[in-house]
């Protein structure tokens, strides 16, 4: 019950927050009207920053909604994130497929039932890449935002902020990322060079100041197979 | 005026000479002297035919302009401006050509060239996967991409490129195994918390060329302070062929100047103490400077260079060539009144004369292994030899002077002692004659040789340092061995490049290799390409494939999947050919695996990275007559022992050349105790390297061939000078002193093949020395004087 309240609440201030991204969502071009600067950045976002000094760990739930180029309805999954300090992003897809892809500074491991698959850092440096943007998106690392992307945005009247990332270079299909919280990330918004959108809102956010435990740490660990 | 006498004659004519070559070397020699650095040049050429030489050359010789830079700090912010600061000021040298810091191999660039041929071009997963009937595992994980934000790490949004298959082949062309990434345009790397950004820049000319060098160098330390001064906390690593050459020839320099100096002090002293005047030390700095601009003249005349080391080598020629002078001037000690110089030729010129061919005999035994460096060595010193002799003979009997003077106090009476000596007779002398061969056996039976060409070339331990940095930050470097390719056409090469990588990746998979770097694997066969669309054409676009379901079952409408097929359809006749892609901005680092043509087609290179077990990969290319494994290193190793064996044929041969020279002077009964000096030298310079444990090579050999015209000398003077003695002691043992200063001076040497040969001829005179004043000073006993 606690839990259905928290999520009104949150559906109730996205749709004050954010009218123009009410049901199916469209790239939001006004973040991008704004350049920012890091030290700007840094005193908008605090209420967001601060709880994450000293954080450990950061997990909630999340809902990705895409909607693709020429494909007339979103496609939406929903599923749960962990989000480990100096360890990685363990990201579980429940609804439609269970799946589960952990990315470590070390290696991607995907997992689909029984079945791993694991890329080390090593055979795909391009990794690394993704799992630093992912790390830094997170725990809001300003300087390695700055070092990836130019950035925009800025607080809002009410207290949120947005903040705007655009790749300095073309590294892959995504053009512009825009990321949306108050108190927290709550929102991130991926805009691809087709048009293709994808919406990932964050829920039920918890950001614990303790060491992680033995199991959260095994999601990160990949066992060796032997077949 | 009556006829010139002969010693005028002789002094004309050595007059001539010298005034030609002074003229010669002043007009045409040195203005185009030319000194060479390259440690490699003297070394054999190992190639076993002119393509293997042609790939040397062009990988490895792009491989020597390359330098790589490291530009550390605390955070990647300032690690890129201090490298933006660094490659600016290294732009501002005429010395780069080439200083590469942000990086066009992006994924966009990549898109712009490869982006038409994307319906041929497969990774080899996903080639492996759609070959083998699993092309519904990919639409699979393409579906499941979409739910997850794996589906965001593609390079083509899902409507251009569903299976992302396209993004796959992209991505192992951008996969170089190692530690660095693509980072706001820059390649960067991460290690205990600092960031290094990687800077590379290609010298306009060879690393080794003396010019180059300075001006490089130069440019790399102002580019350094202005990193350092552009962020906090900044240290930069270097890695490259130009700092090692950089570091040899500044020591071979300084060994140079050292050695020449503390010979030359050393012949100075000597002539001053053992002379007395000036006039001898006049003529013997003058034999010098004949010996050295002769030498000099001959070598540049004959191989067009001198090699820095052949001077390093020369240096020791000091010390041999003012033995003549020395001989000549110790003529004086006997006495004789009036004493001329015509009377000193009259009394040692016979000595000088065989002392001067068996010296150079054994000097020549260098140009025998097919080593330009030896070779030098060998032409310089023969020359020089030859020249300071001759120098001795003809001119020196009208410049010498009538003065007298007697030998300084101390060495008469050394000399005095040493020839009034009776070595050991009897029992004793057989029992010191038994431990000594005892001795000399055990230490020959411990002596062994390494033959590992890394042994015999070294760099400044903080160089090296470096290079262990910078290779950790990068993970791991290109290895000097590598597979060639040949093939008699383009289309021929990448199959037979193909057939090598089926090999390879299964190395990749078990773990005996990091990686490798192939032509091929940007551009596949035309053959390949082929295959891949029509496996494509069946498995994904075809009405049959996996393509129209996954897009149905998405909830597109049929256009969409017909537009795709339209799309694939339309790239039907485009192949993606290797010129292309060589020209596009983009092959990089791709285009030094490129040789060319050759005699016999064309020739690629295959470079390996991070090389676990050699022999795993030499098994690998068993059987493939089109790829063939090149180790330069463990080749030039096996030349060297091979040639190291020859020279102790060599040394044998000598000894025999010598041996016939001194029969036919001195008579066959003569020989064993005449050359039992220089042989018992030889024998307890091995003994001893043997007995200290110091492995011997080449140059060990090569070095006691050198102790054998040396040491020849001196039973050969000691022979001649059997009537006084007392004065050829003298003399033998001021020119012993010179000679083995001259070779003490090289095994100091910091280049371990010079310390090699230095140290053993140092042994080898002093044995060589000792055995023939102890042989000479028993004058047979039963001969009454």
């Amino acid at each position: 019950m606690k839990r259905l309240l928290r999520s009104l609440a949150l559906i109730g201030c996205l749709l004050l927050q954010m009218p123009a991204h009410s049901a199916a969502p469209e790239p939001a071009a006004d973040v991008f009207a704004h350049p920012a600067t890091i030290t700007a950045l840094r005193v908008a976002l605090t209420p967001a920053t601060r709880p994450l000094q000293g954080a450990q760990s950061i997990r909630g739930a999340y809902r990705q909604q895409k909607q693709l180029h020429e494909l007339p309805r979103p496609l939406s999954s929903s599923g749960r994130f962990l989000f480990l300090r100096d360890t990685g992003i363990a990201w579980t897809t429940i609804e439609p497929f269970a799946s589960e892809l952990v990315i470590t500074r070390e290696h991607l491991i995907q997992r689909e039932g029984d079945n791993e698959v694991l890329v080390s850092a090593a055979q795909q440096p391009a990794l690394q890449m993704v799992a630093e943007i992912f790390f830094a998106v997170f725990s809001l690392d300003f300087d390695t935002l700055e070092s990836l992307f130019d950035l925009y945005g800025g607080a809002n009247a009410d207290g949120s902020w947005s903040l705007g990332l655009r790749p300095k270079q073309a590294a892959g299909s995504v053009v512009g990322i825009q990321i949306n919280g108050a108190a927290q990330v709550e929102q991130v918004l991926l805009t691809e060079s087709s048009g293709d959108l994808t919406r990932i809102d964050l829920q039920q956010v918890q950001i614990s100041q303790d060491a992680p435990d033995a199991a959260d740490r095994a999601l990160f660990s990949s066992p060796p197979k032997h077949p | 005026m009556s006829k010139p006498s002969a010693p005028m004659l002789r002094f004309g004519l050595w007059l001539t000479a010298v005034l030609a070559l002074l003229a010669s070397s002043g007009i045409w020699l040195l203005p185009q002297l030319r000194i060479e650095t390259d440690i490699t040049a003297m070394l054999p050429q190992t190639a076993p035919d002119a393509v293997v030489e042609q790939s040397l050359d062009r990988f490895a010789a792009a491989a020597g302009r390359r330098n790589v830079y490291l530009i550390e700090a605390d955070a990647f912010a300032s690690a890129r401006a201090a490298a933006a600061a660094f490659t600016a000021a290294l732009r501002q040298s005429p010395a780069f050509v080439e200083v590469e810091f942000e990086r066009g191999l992006d994924a966009k660039a990549l898109d712009a060239v490869l982006g038409p041929y994307r319906h041929t071009l497969l990774a080899d997963a996903d080639r492996a996967a759609l070959a083998s009937g699993h092309a519904q595992a990919l639409a699979d994980t393409a579906l499941r991409a979409l739910y997850s934000p794996a589906g965001l790490m593609r390079a083509r949004p899902f409507g251009e490129d569903p299976l992302n298959l396209y993004g796959d082949y992209l991505q192992s062309l951008v996969a170089a195994p190692g530690a660095l990434q693509l980072r706001d345009g820059v390649l960067a790397s991460t290690l205990d918390g600092r960031v290094s950004v990687m800077v590379t820049a290609t010298l306009k000319d060879s690393p080794f060329a003396l010019g180059a060098q300075t001006g490089a160098s130069a440019a790399v330390a102002a580019a350094s302070a202005a990193a350092r001064s552009a962020a906090a906390e900044v240290r930069v690593y270097n890695s490259g062929v130009l700092q090692h050459a950089v570091a040899n020839s500044e020591r071979a320099k300084r060994e140079i100047s050292v050695f020449g100096s503390l010979s030359l002090l050393g012949v100075i002293l000597v002539c001053l103490y053992c002379f007395g005047s000036l006039r001898p030390l006049a003529l013997v700095l003058m034999t010098l400077a004949v010996g050295t601009l002769a030498s000099i003249s001959a070598v540049q005349w004959l191989f067009g260079q001198i090699h820095l080391l052949a001077l390093v080598f020369g240096s020791s020629l000091i010390g041999v060539a003012v033995d003549y002078a020395i001989h000549f001037f110790s003529d004086r000690f006997r006495g004789v009144r009036p004493w001329s110089g015509q009377i000193a030729v009259d009394h040692v010129g016979t000595a000088i004369l065989v002392g001067m061919l068996t010296t150079s005999l054994g000097y020549l035994a260098l140009i025998v292994p097919p080593f330009p460096g030896l070779r030098q060595m060998a032409v310089f010193s023969v020359v020089g030899v030859l020249s300071a002799g001759l120098t001795a003979l003809l001119a020196f009997p009208l410049l010498a002077g009538h003065s007298v003077r007697p030998p300084p106090v101390a060495l008469a009476a050394a000399a005095r002692w040493l020839s009034l000596r009776r070595p050991p007779q009897g029992r004793s002398a057989a029992l010191a004659a038994l431990l000594l061969i005892g001795a000399a056996a055990f230490g020959l039976s411990r002596l062994s040789f390494v033959d590992d060409v890394r042994a015999l070339q070294s760099s400044p331990a903080p160089l090296l340092a470096q290079e262990a940095a910078v290779q950790q930050r990068l993970g791991g470097g290109t290895d000097t061995r590598f597979f060639l390719v040949e093939g008699s056409d383009t289309e021929a090469l990448l199959q037979h490049e193909e057939q090598l990588r089926t090999r390879l990746d299964r190395l990749v998979a078990d773990q005996q290799l990091a990686g490798y770097l192939a032509l091929s694997r940007a551009v596949p066969s035309a053959a390949r390409q082929r295959q891949n669309r029509a496996l494509l054409a069946t498995e994904v676009y075809g009405d049959n494939g996996v393509l129209r379901p996954l897009l149905a079952g998405l909830g597109y409408a049929d256009d969409s999947y017909q537009r795709l097929q339209a799309d694939f359809a339309a790239a039907d006749d485009r192949i993606l050919s290797l010129p292309q892609w060589l020209d596009s901005a983009l092959a990089g680092p791709y285009r030094g695996l490129w040789v060319g043509t050759t005699d016999r087609g064309v020739a690629s290179v295959v470079a390996l990275i991070g090389v676990r077990d050699l022999d795993t990969l030499r098994a690998t290319a068993a059987g493939l007559d089109s790829a063939r494994l090149i180790d330069r290193v463990a080749d030039i190793s096996t030349v060297l022992a091979h040639y190291r064996r020859i020279a102790l044929f060599g040394l044998a041969a000598a000894l025999l050349a010598i041996a016939v020279v001194v029969a036919l002077r001195y008579g066959l009964r003569a020989c064993p105790r005449l050359l039992l000096a220089p042989v018992g030298g030889c024998v307890l310079t091995l003994a001893t390297l043997g007995l200290l444990g110091i492995p011997g090579n080449l140059f060990t050999v090569l070095a006691l061939l050198l102790v054998l015209g040396l040491g020849v000398d001196y039973t050969v003077f000691l022979r001649e000078g059997a009537a006084s003695r007392q004065v050829t002691i003298m003399a033998i043992s001021a020119a012993a002193v010179t000679t083995v200063l001259a070779f003490g001076t090289l095994s100091a040497s910091a280049t371990p093949f010079i310390r090699s040969l230095g140290l053993a001829a140092l042994l080898g005179v002093a044995y060589t020395w000792l055995i023939a004043i102890a042989l000479s000073a028993a004058p047979q006993p039963r001969v009454p004087q």
